[in-house]
């Protein structure tokens, strides 16, 4: 029998993510804060509720996929939220990246309700939410996964059971991220010094591009970098969220992160710099303007003044 | 009349404080969870078996605990101070702790008639034995005014900062530039030595100059001496940059230096060390060079 899905959370990922389980047959109600992204996905045969709740009350699995934590509290939990209408036995599937420790409290909620929990945060950005190529960590109860496994299986392609304890998934996540950042951190530094001996981006690249250096965040980032046109696909301030929340994971588990935690410092200047709207790739801003450059593309690969 | 003063929390920084309040000639009422030390009550300290207790006996009533649920919990735990508290006492709360959390004690405080300054110190244990402590103080002028008197017997740079919490953030801006500074007299003292000069001759000649403070006085001397004994143990001070990290998430600040230096207290605390003095950060970059600013 086809599991019926709610979807909770239209944004970039959730846009591509919801769709990708339309074409694949899934019945999908979808509810968004701002209805007109909702809306959208009318013409791909999506039902449309006007609350998470709404949205919850017929579904065997309800996925939330939301900016942060108080957003995912907002939606299960809170007023017109999963809560009010959850079935017994459905799952509540949360694809948004959130504290571990908000995760076990709504997971306990969840359960006292007669439901599941699964955190299963996600990454690959928007081309792997609109493919179906994802990479998804999950953790919760094994029964409840098992249930959603065939939803897991149209979304992602490289599928990681974390572990049973609620968290663990979000935990993996932050890690991910802050891995992600401090590369991020790394490709800006390198291309201003490129800028400044004189070597073009382009070519910088193509060495960077390949061999050891190469990675899949940078054959997505790299055109970003080049041409400093930072059209979001992952907001920089959802990055510099996902590093405090990292940071304070890491202090709760006794680490020492001496290059994560200098980069979440770069972020947090990025979002106060106003670049938070900005893709993550735009950190480089702020390395730039510590440099008194002017982003690629405006001052080329000549050094210019930015204002800093 | 002279005010009748109670004082929980007698550690490395409050038995001395409460001390000087007693040599001072107060009738002071004592509590801590560790037991009241011998040495307050043969000078005329009055043990009590709870902080209710304190605040039932006493006017003006002063805590020095290590942090923000430690507060909590003598403010509003069972048998804490606001089952003992009446309308027209007032709290000190010298401890070092969260601002936000300051404002919401005082204000809890205030429902009851109760004023409550947060008057957190520097100085260390030195400026606890020789009542030279800096106090930052947060809370109304005239709440002040009454509570300065005993200030004056604990510590001598005393400054109302402003309202309720101004105190707390002020010492957050002080551990800041604390921990920056142990940092960067650490670096100094290291580089120094392994060039082959001697740590304790380059602490002389920088003592006199544009480098010299008190902690490259004291800190410099621990760092040289191999003294790392408490002092100021790194798990506060760990406790205190995490407020202003937390806070400064809030507010939008990017304290890079400060993160920094929270990564190597936490090197340390990742090494057994979370007990050592904070001069001790040290070695969280003698290792990182492989060498020490003096043998141990």
């Amino acid at each position: 029998m086809t599991l019926k899905v709610a979807y909770i959370g239209i944004g970039i990922m959730g846009r591509g993510m919801a769709r990708n389980l339309l074409r694949k047959g899934f019945p999908v109600t979808v509810f968004n804060r701002t209805r007109a992204k909702a809306e959208a996905l009318v013409a791909d045969g999506a039902t449309v509720a006007s609350s998470a709740a709404e949205a919850a009350a017929a579904a065997d699995v309800v996925i939330t996929n939301v900016p942060d934590s108080p957003d995912v509290e907002a939606v299960v939990a809170g007023p017109g939220g999963v809560l009010e209408t959850l079935r017994p036995g459905a799952v509540v599937m949360d694809h948004s990246t959130i504290s571990p420790e908000v995760t076990r409290r709504l997971a306990r909620l969840v359960e006292a309700r007669g439901g599941a929990f699964l955190d299963a945060p996600v990454t690959g950005g928007e081309k792997g939410a609109a493919e179906g190529t994802l990479t998804i960590m999950a953790a919760g109860p094994k029964a409840a996964y098992d249930r959603v496994r065939p939803i897991l299986e149209a979304e992602g392609t490289n599928l990681v059971y974390v572990s049973t304890e609620n968290g663990a998934g979000q935990v993996l996540k932050l890690i991910n991220n802050t891995m992600l950042a401090t590369y991020l951190g790394a490709y800006a530094e390198a291309l201003v010094m490129a800028r400044k001996a004189g070597i073009e981006p382009q070519t910088l690249v193509q060495v960077l591009g390949a061999g050891l250096g190469k990675s899949g965040l940078g054959d997505v980032k790299w055109p970003k970098l080049v041409s400093g046109d930072y059209t979001p696909s992952f907001f920089l301030r959802l990055h510099d969220k996902d590093l405090g929340l990292a940071m304070e994971a890491a202090r709760a588990f006794g680490c020492v992160m001496p290059v994560g935690s200098a980069v979440a410092q770069l972020f947090r200047a990025g979002v106060q710099m106003g670049f938070g709207d900005l893709d993550n790739a735009g950190v480089a801003r702020v390395v730039d303007a510590m440099n008194g450059l002017e982003p690629p593309g405006k001052g080329g690969s000549a050094p210019g003044r930015s204002s800093i | 009349m002279a005010k009748t003063l109670g004082f929980i929390g007698l550690g490395i920084m409050g038995k001395p404080m409460a001390g000087h309040l007693i040599d001072a000639g107060y009738t002071v009422h004592l509590h801590s969870r560790s037991g009241v030390p011998d040495e307050l009550v043969k000078k005329g300290g009055k043990p009590a078996r709870s902080p209710a207790e304190v605040a039932r006996a006493a006017d003006i009533i002063i805590t020095m605990v290590p942090d923000t649920p430690d507060v909590e919990a003598v403010l509003f735990g069972p048998s804490g101070l606001a089952e003992g508290l009446s309308k027209g006492k007032i709290v000190v709360d010298m401890s070092s702790i969260s601002p936000v959390a300051t404002k919401a004690f005082a204000k809890r405080l205030a429902d009851m008639g109760v004023e409550m300054l947060d008057a957190p110190v520097s100085g260390g244990e030195v400026g606890a034995k020789n009542a030279t402590l800096t106090i930052m103080v947060g809370g109304k002028p005239s709440v002040f005014d009454e509570v300065k008197p005993l200030f004056e017997k604990m510590g001598k740079n005393i400054t109302l900062v402003g309202p309720s919490g101004d105190g707390q953030t002020c010492k957050v801006a002080n551990q800041i530039i604390v921990a920056l500074t142990i940092e960067a007299v650490g670096e100094a003292l290291l580089f120094a030595s392994k060039a082959g000069a001697d740590p304790a001759r380059v602490r002389q000649a920088l003592m006199g100059g544009f480098a010299s403070s008190k902690i490259l006085e004291i800190h410099g001397e621990r760092m040289i001496k191999r003294t790392f004994a408490p002092g100021f143990r790194i798990a506060l001070h760990q406790k205190d940059l995490n407020l202003a990290l937390e806070s400064a998430r809030a507010l939008g600040v990017s304290l890079p230096n400060t993160a920094t230096c929270q990564e190597l207290f936490n090197a340390c605390a990742a090494h057994g060390g979370a007990g050592w003095d904070h001069s001790a950060m040290v070695r969280a970059l003698e290792t990182l060079a492989n060498h020490p600013v003096a043998g141990d």
